[in-house]
């Protein structure tokens, strides 16, 4: 029974590994100099965001200004004529998101992207879910051991 | 395949907490203790199986995996389904606790037909395993889906297109559910055999 038991969590484990149960950092960065935009998206792992979908956007108004996708590098560049501050999306897809703010008109400061990172499985609550399971028919099977003798 | 809160009716909600109740108390009653590891497995199984999910032209759909638990628990099917999709509720707002018992009927009635129609058949070998399999699991998931459209064809004629939707999206998931159960058949056939007896 408890080879079974350690069978059932190590397969568990498995499957929790190869699915989306780790969420995948997703970092932007972008550089504006009044006239071009020029980024790069990458992955926490180093590995670039291949066709993400880049959305740009006045800060402001919430009004679109371009849309284009990342190139097989991650990188992407637009020519931009516009004085207000931007907002750039960048949707790596799943879920996996990242924003750039620019916080100045002036803009050739390359600010930090602000990483929004949803991890939608958890892995400490999938854990969680396994092991509530295990205690209640582990509760159950005491309690019909306990009501059979 | 989880309907979310706010949308079903009173009676439909009802109606699910009702067959839901009887097939869990059931299930809990008919679980002999060798049995309770694999319903314990079944039930984490399920639970994890909503986590895998699978691309289908432009949309992810996750894999149900219901006739499988079916096929591997009996009666137990309902209170492992109905464990798994209460977590899955509370850990990750997958439906709701108060679609509770209408999602756990929706899963776990086809899985219980399912084993009724194939566990005999497959301990006996009266059928090869990868067809048993597919079909089951294909079955399993084509009555989900079915049930799904009802419960929300009760909600009103707003709800058809969305019931009819449903249905449509869930056939591919059919499919792959089908040819993963008849995988993991045929792989529990060839190293433990003895799991397959009813």
């Amino acid at each position: 029974m408890i080879k079974t038991v350690s069978t059932l969590f190590l397969c568990s484990l498995i499957l929790l590994l190869h699915t989306d149960a780790y969420a995948h950092k997703v970092n932007l960065f972008c550089t504006f100099d009044g006239s071009v935009l020029e980024g790069e998206g990458y992955f926490s792992g180093g590995d670039p965001v291949r066709e993400g979908r880049i959305s740009v956007t006045d800060a402001l108004t919430d009004s679109a200004l371009a849309e284009t996708v990342t190139s097989r590098e991650g990188t992407f560049r637009i020519d931009l004529d516009h004085s207000g501050p931007l907002k750039v999306v960048l949707d790596a897809g799943q879920g996996h998101r990242a924003t750039w703010l620019q916080q100045t008109q002036e803009g050739n400061r390359a600010d930090a992207g602000e990483t929004d990172r949803r991890e939608r499985y958890p892995t400490a609550k999938a854990l969680t879910g396994l092991l509530t399971i295990a205690a209640v028919f582990g509760i159950l099977y005491f309690w019909k051991r306990r009501h059979a003798a | 395949m989880h309907i979310s809160e706010g949308v079903l009716p009173l009676a439909t909600l009802a109606t699910g907490y009702a067959v839901s109740g009887v097939g869990i108390a059931a299930g809990l009653r008919s679980i002999r203790d060798e049995r309770i590891v694999r319903t314990a497995m079944m039930s984490s199984t399920f639970f994890v199986a909503s986590f895998i999910h699978v691309p289908v032209g432009p949309a992810n759909i996750h894999l149900v995996l219901n006739g499988l638990v079916g096929l591997l628990t009996g009666r137990a099917c309902f209170p492992a389904i109905g464990l798994a999709l209460f977590l899955q509720a509370l850990l990750f707002q997958f439906g709701g606790l108060t679609t509770l018992g209408i999602n756990t009927m929706n899963m776990a009635l086809p899985a219980l037909l399912c084993s009724l129609i194939f566990s005999s058949p497959v301990a006996r070998g009266r059928i090869p395993l990868l067809p048993a399999g597919f079909l089951c699991g294909t079955l399993s998931v084509f009555l989900s889906a079915l049930l799904l459209s009802l419960s929300l064809a009760s909600a009103g004629e707003a709800f058809l297109p969305a019931a009819k939707l449903v249905f449509v999206a869930n056939i591919p998931l059919m499919l792959v559910d089908g040819a993963i159960t008849a995988i993991v058949l045929q792989f529990i056939g060839t190293v433990k055999p003895e799991m397959l007896d009813p």
